[in-house]
């Protein structure tokens, strides 16, 4: 079963996802998890193992294209048309939107797939959330959330009664930035790791 | 009259026409990588990279070497294409256009069929410096950044005509914006499809 996690905000978010993930790829014996997010948060590849294949958009530069008058009118257009055509060639059997944006919400109504979840506008502008879980996301109680939106995903993906699995497996690069922090404590910069 | 030189550093051939160089002197190659580095935006996403000017052809294989999408190189003077033959600057496996007028770029098959898919262009300034004019038209064609050559490009695509009212700033030579496009028939008369692609890019400016 081929699943589609979408995580269209910010790095942060995503190391939030750990646990769906986790509990996705696990879930089923034939499960094959892929991500998408935007383009940073692909650093977090080497630390999410259970994910296969990682797309990524560039939101900087589909800005640009939008906007800067010595690039092409269409071309982000274009760029972000035929990246969801790739995406839709994979043929995922179930697509999960765990971003609340509309720009997620579009790109879920763009996506084709027999089964999805989350947040999508379809191309009538309709919305769907596809589990009530998710509007438990806006539901708050003395001004404070309810649940933690990682509950309520896990909820919401069928995980609810697993274990929450937050492993994230320590890499080389980051096993090296550990071992400089111990013997100076300072910001380490890029070049600590070069 | 066009003559062929031999730079000062790497002895690199360039390209002098009519008393003009189309290259650095001293260091092309450098100059050429220098040149990419200020442009790379998209250049890994796109199916296509226009390139105004072939000039020593330098900018072109540096360009080769660190990009995978189908190059074309439209160039206004004949001479310089056939002059590359004997070059060998330019890989092989780059497209090289001869087009000397607007109508001839408009009306070139190969450019009508690329401009359908995702693309960007890059101009070489010395070429430019050269051509100024027909390079700057070339340049807003494939841009299209105004009502008449965005329409030239949606109708490439197969899209509806766009709507013939002036732009929202009210500034008619002002370049065209996602503002723009939301609020035309373009997007209102698009395939489903389409009108939540831009609705999609929308977000990302608001």
């Amino acid at each position: 079963m081929k699943i589609l996690v979408v995580s269209l905000l910010r790095l942060g978010d995503a190391i939030m996802l750990a646990p769906i993930v986790n509990g996705l790829a696990r879930g089923r014996a034939d499960a094959r998890v892929d991500m998408l997010t935007f383009k940073p948060v692909d650093m977090l590849h080497a630390m999410m193992p259970n994910v296969r294949r990682w797309w990524t958009m560039d939101r900087q530069e589909l800005q640009a294209g939008l906007g800067r008058a010595d690039l092409p009118a269409l071309t982000s257009f274009a760029v972000l048309d035929e990246q969801l055509r790739a995406i839709d060639a994979e043929k995922y059997d179930l697509i999960i939107n765990l971003t609340q944006t509309h720009f997620s919400a579009y790109v879920m109504g763009l996506l084709k797939s027999p089964d999805r979840l989350g947040l999508t506008f379809d191309l009538k502008g309709q919305t769907h959330f596809h589990s009530p879980w998710f509007r438990h996301l806006n539901e708050s109680l003395d001004g404070g959330p309810i649940f933690h939106f990682t509950d309520v995903f896990m909820h919401a993906c069928g995980l609810g009664s697993a274990r929450a699995d937050w492993s994230m497996p320590a890499t080389e690069k980051g096993g090296r930035g550990l071992g400089f922090v111990r013997e100076s404590p300072r910001c380490l910069s890029d070049a600590d790791f070069r | 009259m066009i003559e062929i030189l031999e730079a000062e550093q790497g002895g690199a051939k360039v390209l002098r026409v009519d008393g003009c160089l189309t290259a650095s002197r001293v260091a092309p190659v450098k100059e050429a990588r220098e040149w990419l580095a200020r442009r790379r935006e998209f250049l890994d996403k796109v199916k296509t990279v226009f390139v105004l000017g072939l000039g020593s052809g330098h900018h072109v294989r540096a360009l080769r070497e660190s990009c995978r999408a189908r190059i074309v190189v439209v160039e206004a003077n004949a001479d310089i294409v056939s002059m590359h033959a004997e070059l060998g600057i330019v890989p092989a496996d780059v497209q090289v256009l001869h087009a000397d007028s607007l109508r001839a770029l408009r009306g070139n098959e190969r450019v009508r069929e690329l401009v359908t898919a995702s693309f960007v262009v890059l101009t070489h300034p010395a070429s430019v410096a050269r051509g100024a004019e027909v390079y700057h038209e070339f340049r807003r064609l494939l841009i299209g950044r105004d009502w008449g050559t965005l329409n030239w490009q949606w109708n490439m695509r197969n899209g509806p005509s766009l709507d013939g009212t002036t732009r929202i700033s009210g500034e008619d030579q002002a370049p065209l914006t996602i503002y723009d496009l939301e609020q035309t028939e373009l997007v209102q008369n698009s395939e489903e499809g389409e009108r939540l692609v831009f609705k999609a890019l929308r977000e990302l400016v608001k």
